[in-house]
């Protein structure tokens, strides 16, 4: 018997399911010793003669196998829903604490791993939540019932009983503390391969042209052999439990069985009696070897266990607004698409920044410090500045993915939220799935306004010359596109957002000298509604621009 | 799917059992012992029951050692064969993955790109399916029909009839194996296409993550996963209730044979009818009644095995589909190597379509002196990249070759070439080039020679990083803190410290500020080798020797 607190927490959190997952293994149960109980009269009544009796015997054993088979279906049924549900809401859980900002600059941060935790993990804990639990309070609920009617009926068969499950319940809990050790050996090597796998899956072209293929088979050959190990020693320990319960079980019954014998020598008991014992102490074991069974069916999904906790998806989070953002997106349901967007669709005249600063954590001096910027609807500001000067910090610290060290963010007075922001990023990333659903990030979009705002982006004639139009599916991050299509892409996909401020990255980078014009014409109109912000370092995209501060030794100058 | 193509998918998964076969022969004859093991333990207690009861002789001191003896033997043996099994089937599913890598490092990027999240779904949980064939199939399905056939013998040996009615019986446990089996492949489909599906849409989202945050999607991804997570829920208890429901008639076909054994047995043994012909002695009826059980329960096992397969096909056939990709190089039978000195680069009437698409090249012609520098223009979509992608042998064009030019002038096709050799010779810096999770010093040396700290500090200091960065440095999964910038300063530096003779770049400079353009063209204008540049800025253009139109119409190799 293995416990794992917070999957019983996970299990308790829908107790009508649990409820009746356990009521109806109790049935299915009592269903099982009602059989022996037929097929123990059955038999006394052949060796009796009784033919009727042994007609009657017959049609009871035939007629609750038919009301198992009733009870048995209801309760896989229960059982799957509970662990269905309870799969539904780790999930949920463990998706929040994914996508959160914090996740942007860690270097450690690995998505396969974060991959491994959200599917595999969150699947693989289904086995003990929605069998192995039930199975227990099951068994702590009817094993002390048979064991009592058995120590009636004699008392040595129900003692020899008692300590065999006694011990194949409590015997494996002698290594506990190493399986809780290896499964956590077990569940980092999954991680770290899922790691590896997914990134070099990811950069197979990267590979290729290094050359590094068959280095990165190596590293990977590496970290699979080392999952086989780790996964080999997870499964001897567990197959510790197989033994010791099988041992329980068979000894148990043998003993039983002993008893039995010597009861039908010493003459004390009739022939019903000693079926009686024989069959009920098989039941007896019934639910230990379904536990062993499940057991083995969960034991590996349970190394996850650890790593699920690691990332806070087995308790409820509420997550801490991060810096001058009072709602950060992901634990405030308006931060999303919908109704609220429209509220939010007036338009707002000054994005103020004032003593703004901020570091990473383990770096020697700010990326940015102390700066003061002032972005006012109407015209367009530019931000120019080196490689490296802190521009792609700023926009990370306007959208609230960092907290600043000081300083503040207002549009119009009040705190700037996420919501507030629309943002072309230099590297725009798409989603897989059509153009019109990356276009659409903020609900449903009528056709009109995806072309206006694909024509404005000046993308409207290559989307039209894509096989399908707008229902064109693009691959994984938008590599079946060039640059300067994703880029225009997001462009657009920001026009539609409608937010009262417009983040711009380098929307011009890669595009020919035409476009770029056409954009940068289409950034000056946009200005007009909204406060758009550009960083850029085109000198062609600059022309025209009232408001141009330069992001250089770490403060901003203005040089128009 | 029917039957037949389940049977082929997993054929296809046998060849990788074939070096396991001593593995496979000890298992059998491990399970076999133990199962019987655990028959002789059952009609030996039934036998001393049987005794007991009707003659009140109590069993000899032979009886008490062999039921303690096989008691133990059969713990000791049951766990054996459980470690012995499972460790030859995890090593199987590491020899699997690999495998799985290999033909995606064969066959990726295809011309039509797969998402890496249903890759990774298929080399992780797919494989981890298979645990199930591996360990428990096979061998056991060995066991189980051994110890039936061991069983239906002595039964048959005892009482004829009472064997007749056991294989009557197991033919119909057998039976079951096909019983919803469609149903039961179909939903195992469907749970894998779910699973896979959410592997992409978490891949994607954590790969978008800024444009995710931004946005405000994260409610609205964190929704569709639930929503798809309860779907899976669902069809997974269709699942589970399936396999209960066959189960139970199992069991109900199990407790129709135990009736039909006793009540054989019963007619035999005299005691349902005074005055028959007793032709087995009712002490031996327990024991009779037993061994039928143990071989009827053996061949309900093997059946239950069975049945679990069905849902494991579909992740069955993606894996041998990923095994068994197309390649998307051709590898020569004879590869050559290269001669030393400069090389020049040489494309010869190249065709080449994406799927589904117009041809983007068709009888394209062009020639880099060995040392040249060269720019290649054209409108967005006309095929650098592409003619690019060709250079550097991610692909092989549908006709015509890209050769590498020696001094002398004669050409060496790509496709002939040794892949290190041509990897050591060609180097590519692309707007889509990944920098990996490590060290800078471990992204620096992917795929290249040994290069001394102070090479490779060199190297930065010409890319001018090695003011914001050091070999020591952690980079995260595609440099997670760097600017675009940054980014594609390192790359370059990467490509360089391998030494290339080839150095070919796509639109790399395109997103760069200035200085860093500026930064690029001058590094790449020092390197003394052939230069084949894709762009559209004029400034990096400017600097080139000549430059030469994608889209111009096919002309000759001069």
């Amino acid at each position: 018997m293995m416990i794992v607190p917070p999957l019983w927490r996970e299990a308790a959190r829908f107790p009508a399911d649990l409820a009746r997952s356990v009521a109806l293994l109790v049935l299915v149960f009592l269903a099982h010793v009602g059989q022996a109980v037929a097929i123990a009269w059955s038999m006394s009544a052949v060796l009796r003669g009784q033919a009727q009796d042994v007609l009657l015997a017959l049609s009871m054993i035939l007629g609750i196998a038919m009301l198992r088979l009733v009870l048995s279906l209801a309760q896989a049924s229960a059982a799957a829903r509970l662990g269905g549900r309870v799969r539904q809401a780790v999930r949920r859980r463990a998706m929040e604490a994914a996508l959160v900002p914090e996740r942007l600059h860690d270097t450690a941060a690995r998505d396969g791993s974060m991959r491994a935790s959200l599917g595999d993990g969150v699947d693989g804990i289904d086995a003990y939540v929605s069998k192995y639990v039930p199975a227990i309070v099951q068994l702590l609920l009817t094993c002390p019932i048979v064991v009592v009617v058995l120590l009636v009926t004699s008392p040595w068969a129900g003692l020899c009983v008692a300590a065999g499950v006694l011990f194949a319940l409590v015997g494996p809990m002698a290594w506990k503390r190493m399986m809780a050790r290896r499964g956590l050996d077990h569940w980092d090597s999954y991680e770290a391969l899922s790691a590896d796998l997914l990134e070099s899956l990811r950069g197979m072209a990267t590979l290729r042209t290094l050359g590094d293929v068959s280095g990165t088979r190596e590293r990977l050959q590496h970290r699979s052999e080392a999952l086989r190990r780790a996964t080999e020693r997870v499964m001897r320990v567990s197959l510790g439990e197989t033994s010791v319960t099988d041992a329980a079980v068979q000894g148990g019954a043998v003993a039983a069985a002993a008893v039995a014998v010597t009861h039908a020598v010493t003459g004390q008991a009739p022939a019903l009696e000693v079926y009686l014992i024989l069959l009920l102490s098989s039941e007896a074991f019934r639910p230990v070897r379904e536990l062993s069974r499940h057991w083995h069916a969960g034991f590996l999904g349970l190394t996850a266990v650890p790593g699920l906790e690691r990332i806070g998806a087995l308790s409820e989070r509420r997550t801490a607004a991060p810096g001058h953002t009072t709602s950060d997106p992901v634990s405030d349901p308006e931060g999303g698409p919908g109704s609220d967007r429209a509220a939010e669709d007036r338009p707002a005249d000054v994005l103020r920044v004032r003593g703004l600063s901020f570091r990473y954590p383990d770096a020697p001096r700010d990326v940015i410090h102390d700066l003061d910027l002032t972005a006012r609807r109407g015209s367009l500001t530019a931000v120019v500045g080196a490689s490296g000067a802190g521009k792609s910090t700023l926009f990370d610290l306007l959208l609230g993915f960092l907290t600043p060290r000081t300083g503040s963010i207002d549009l119009d007075g009040r705190p700037l939220r996420a919501r507030d922001i629309a943002v072309v990023s230099q590297r725009p990333v798409l989603f897989a799935g059509t153009v019109r659903d990356n276009l659409a990030v903020a609900g449903a979009t009528a056709e009109a306004d995806l072309v206006e705002a694909c024509r404005d982006a000046g993308i409207l004639d290559e989307v039209q010359r894509f096989p399908r139009g707008f229902d064109t599916e693009v691959t994984e991050a938008g590599t079946s596109l060039s640059g300067g299509q994703r880029q225009r892409l997001a462009l657009a996909r920001a026009l539609l957002a409608r937010s009262p401020v417009l983040l711009v990255d380098e929307p011009t980078s890669a595009l020919d000298a035409d476009r770029s014009a056409d954009v940068v014409r289409t950034l000056h109109r946009v200005a007009r509604d909204r406060v758009v912000l550009m960083i850029s370092h085109r000198t062609e995209t600059l022309t025209g621009v009232p408001d141009v501060l330069s992001l250089d030794s770490e403060h901003l100058g203005s040089t128009s | 799917m029917n039957t037949l193509s389940a049977f082929r998918a997993f054929r296809e998964l046998l060849p990788v059992l074939r070096p396991e076969w001593r593995g496979m022969v000890w298992i059998y004859l491990l399970g076999t012992m133990s199962a019987l093991g655990l028959a002789g333990l059952t009609v030996l207690t039934a036998w001393a029951v049987g005794h007991a009861v009707v003659e009140r002789t109590p069993p000899g001191p032979l009886w008490w050692s062999l039921v303690l003896g096989l008691v133990l033997l059969r713990v000791l043996l049951t766990w054996r064969e459980m470690d012995v099994s499972h460790a030859l089937a995890y090593r199987v599913l590491a020899r699997l993955r690999m495998a799985l890598f290999d033909a995606y490092a064969r066959s990726v990027p295809g011309r039509r790109r797969e998402h890496s999240g249903r890759a990774a779904a298929v080399a992780m949980d797919d494989i981890e399916k298979l645990e199930f064939f591996y360990a428990h199939t096979v061998a056991q399905l060995g066991a189980s029909l051994t110890l039936f056939a061991a069983s239906l013998v002595t039964a048959s040996l005892l009482l004829p009839e009472a064997a007749l009615v056991m294989l009557l019986g197991a033919a119909v446990v057998a039976s079951s194996a096909l019983y919803w089996a469609r149903t039961a492949r179909r939903l195992g489909e469907r749970e894998q296409r779910e699973r896979s599906d959410l592997s992409e849409r978490i891949v994607d989202a954590l790969g978008a993550l800024r444009e995710v945050l931004a946005y405000g999607l994260a409610p609205r991804i964190i929704a569709e996963t639930s929503a798809a997570t309860a779907r899976a829920a669902a069809i997974a208890q269709r699942r589970e209730l399936l396999s209960q429901l066959v189960t139970a008639l199992r069991e109900l076909i199990l407790t129709a044979v135990v009736i039909g054994v006793i009540a054989t047995s019963a007619t035999a043994a005299g005691v349902l009818s005074e005055g028959a012909q007793v032709r087995l002695p009712p002490a031996e009826l327990p024991a009779l009644v037993a061994l039928a059980l143990v071989g009827i329960a053996a061949v309900v096992d093997a059946t239950d095995t069975l049945t679990r397969l069905h849902p494991l096909v579909s992740g069955a056939g993606r894996v041998a589909a990923g095994i068994n990709r197309p390649p998307v190089v051709a590898v020569p039978r004879a590869p050559r190597q290269l001669p030393a000195g400069p090389l020049g680069l040489r494309f010869r009437d190249v065709s080449f379509s994406y799927e589904g698409r117009q041809p983007t090249l068709s009888s394209w012609s062009a020639e880099l002196v060995p040392g040249e520098h060269v720019g290649l223009v054209g409108p967005s979509g006309s095929g650098k990249s592409t003619v690019i992608a060709l250079a550097a042998r991610l692909w092989d064009p549908s006709a015509g070759t890209v050769e590498l030019v020696t001094a002398d002038g004669g050409g060496v096709p790509v496709t002939d070439l040794d892949e290190a050799a041509l990897r050591g010779a060609v180097a590519l810096v692309d707007q889509d080039a990944m920098l990996f999770h490590g060290t800078v010093r471990d992204n620096l040396l992917r795929g290249c020679g040994p290069r001394s700290d102070g090479d490779l500090t060199l190297l930065l200091e010409r890319v001018e990083a090695a003011a914001w960065i050091g070999l020591d440095d952690e980079l995260g999964e595609g440099g997670v803190r760097l600017s675009g910038g940054q980014r594609a300063r390192l790359c370059l530096a990467r490509a360089l410290a391998r030494r290339p003779r080839v150095l070919l770049v796509d639109e790399v400079t395109a997103s760069l500020d200035p200085a860093t353009e500026r930064l690029v063209s001058d590094v790449i204008a020092e390197f003394h080798g052939t230069v084949l540049i894709a762009s559209h800025r004029a400034e990096t253009l400017a600097r080139l020797e000549r430059v030469v139109d994608v889209a111009a119409a096919p002309h000759a190799v001069r």
